[in-house]
């Protein structure tokens, strides 16, 4: 008999226990974990941890193609990297080009973005900005094949236009090694504008009106409104699109589309130098991985760093 | 008198209506056609590939362009479906891949965003933040990383392995989310607890339904993220049974006038990029009144 009263003394505290775990707290715990499980799930196998094996992977001389061959080597590839001639004169062309990325980017998207927001009517503001961002819907492959196919001098329609406009005979634009770089970072930027043009778009629609009456009031023109009232209001947007372009300068895709894998374009002179660490980690030789993962690391670095510089000016408003 | 209601007379003093009607209108005609040949630039490529899609070979060739076709004809389109070896299986995959990737981080997204937003548990705020800053690291070896992860999964060369990569990229989506339940009331929330739902249940009848537009947004965002995707499908696609349009085109049509003899019309490529752009196009011209509204309130904060 006492036996029993002790077993259902001890089945009740469990349930004591049990019941104790189910507080809110523990309730909230368990629900929270449940609602967030599968995207920490998700997203720590597929991009947190290739992320962090990436950086280790950028210490070491991993060749893929010799088996069990990672050995730890410190700063080696960035002794390599100094003395390679091939990844100075590729970092120098990814340069130019992120430099005529910006220019695009940032002075037509906010022309655009601008004159979008002077329409009144917004039936016709909506279809210029659903035409502004067609072309990023479309796929990278597409839009670069596109573009090549208008550039070219046999049958693209810029040598006709140009032909018939001023008479004169077009640029070859994709077989003069010195187009290479403008190219690709128009069509570049082109693919990718639009998203700019919606971001200052939401920027100024944001801006209070009553601040152009006053100004206007004051005797401001247009132009001067638009310098000393939109610009410095839209300093958080530019810090956006800054951000979100600093990747520019490692971007591989385009090139890699526009000349095919096998060449980098007339006399190598496609060869940015996101494509040139594709080629040493995918392409060429041994597959060099340690090395590629350095030249990215080095990329994102430099492109960190430029980011930071921006944002800091564009806070303390010295732009 | 409406010229001088204008503020000034136009010239010679005499009022010409025409003349008078563009004086008035010269701010807005000036935006318009400084606005008109930007859009030029945006969207020319774009109609010309779509009309030459369209075009006769005689009037592919001929030595004045036109912009417009005259006599439209879908002969392009079956030229390139007939020559283009296993456009088909292509454009099946990038639909598995990309409605796969679409509904399953959408899905996750949203849980995950509503798990941030409304509910407090240990280590909630820690991964989060992870999540966010993640964004900054440099991607040093990440493709690289990726591929030897997708090779001891065994999922190189496969759809599901493409499906799991795309949709793992949620920091954004899942940020879109939290911020999207964050900005709604809670009491809707307690409400519905207090009449008896768990919290499962008053996420899914209650909140859902009021965060449609991002999850809308998120689910838009994804489909022209995956649909256009190049680098990551080149590198873990080796297989022509696996590749997805984004790859198949390109490397189909670069090799073109090299390869494909006889594939050179333009006018069947043009066809091919159509056909490759169709269901994105369409996605995007539905959801584009989502879009644009979702992005104005989520870049507010």
């Amino acid at each position: 008999m006492a036996h029993q009263a002790e077993r259902r003394s001890n089945a009740a505290m469990w349930w004591q226990a049990l019941r104790g775990l189910r507080t809110e707290r523990w309730g909230e715990f368990l629900a929270g974990w449940l609602f967030i499980g599968p995207a920490v799930l998700l997203y720590g196998v597929f991009n947190a941890y290739p992320i962090v094996r990436g950086l280790m992977i950028a210490f070491s001389d991993y060749r893929y193609l010799i088996p069990n061959h990672t050995p730890f080597n410190g700063f080696d590839n960035w002794a390599e990297m100094a003395a390679d001639a091939v990844f100075w004169s590729s970092l120098g062309r990814s340069w130019w080009f992120t430099l005529i990325f910006f220019v695009m980017n940032v002075v037509v998207a906010f022309i655009a973005a601008v004159l979008i927001s002077q329409v009144a009517s917004q039936r016709e503001a909506g279809a210029y900005r659903v035409i502004a961002y067609l072309p990023v819907i479309l796929p990278f492959a597409v839009a670069v094949l596109v573009w090549r196919q208008m550039l070219s001098r046999e049958f693209g329609y810029i040598a006709y236009a140009m032909h018939e406009l001023f008479g004169a005979g077009s640029p070859d634009f994709l077989r003069n090694a010195a187009w290479t770089v403008p190219v690709m970072a128009i069509v570049d930027a082109w693919k990718v504008m639009g998203t700019n043009v919606l971001l200052l778009l939401v920027g100024l629609y944001n801006i209070n009106h009553e601040l152009y009456e006053v100004a206007a009031i004051d005797g401001a023109g247009w132009w001067r409104r638009l310098w000393y009232i939109t610009v410095p209001l839209l300093r958080p947007t530019f810090t956006i699109i800054f951000v979100l372009a600093a990747g520019v300068l490692g971007t591989a895709e385009v090139s890699l589309v526009l000349w095919g894998t096998d060449e980098a374009g007339p006399q190598g002179a496609g060869r940015l130098v996101g494509r040139y660490s594709y080629e040493v980690a995918f392409l060429l030789g041994d597959l060099r991985w340690g090395y590629a993962a350095a030249i990215n690391l080095t990329i994102g670095l430099m492109s960190m760093l430029v980011s930071a510089v921006i944002f800091r000016a564009l806070r303390s408003g010295r732009i | 008198m409406l010229s001088q209601a204008a503020g000034r007379a136009p010239r010679g003093g005499r009022r010409i209506p025409v003349i008078d009607w563009v004086w008035r209108r010269r701010g807005s005609i000036a935006v318009r056609v400084v606005l008109w040949l930007l859009l030029a630039y945006f969207l020319f490529p774009i109609i010309w590939t779509v009309s030459s899609s369209l075009k006769t070979r005689a009037e592919l060739y001929q030595t004045t362009p036109s912009v417009i076709t005259l006599q439209p004809t879908l002969e392009n389109y079956f030229y390139a479906l007939r020559k283009i070896v296993g456009f088909d299986t292509y454009y099946r995959n990038s639909l598995i891949v990309t409605l796969g990737a679409v509904v399953l981080q959408t899905a996750v997204a949203t849980l995950g965003g509503y798990g941030f937003a409304r509910l407090r548990f240990k280590g909630r705020d820690f991964v989060f933040y992870s999540m966010i800053m993640l964004i900054f690291v440099p991607r040093a070896g990440g493709l690289m990383a990726q591929y030897e992860l997708m090779n001891f999964l065994g999922l190189r060369n496969s759809l599901v392995g493409l499906i799991l990569l795309f949709s793992a990229g949620l920091a954004i989506p899942c940020f879109i989310m939290r911020q999207a339940f964050l900005n709604l009331p809670g009491d809707y929330e307690d409400a519905a607890r207090v009449d008896g739902c768990n919290r499962f249940q008053a996420f899914w009848f209650v909140m859902l339904p009021m965060a449609t537009g991002s999850a809308a947004v998120v689910a838009l965002f994804e489909f022209i993220r995956v649909w256009g995707e190049y680098l990551v499908t080149l590198t873990m696609i080796d297989d022509r049974n696996f590749f997805t349009l984004g790859i198949g085109t390109a490397m189909t049509l670069i090799g073109t006038t090299v390869e494909f003899g006889e594939f050179t019309s333009y006018g069947a490529q043009a066809a091919a990029y159509s056909m490759v752009v169709a269901p994105v196009a369409i996605f995007y011209l539905a959801l584009q009144r989502w879009f644009v509204r979702g992005l104005m309130e989520g870049l507010k904060l």
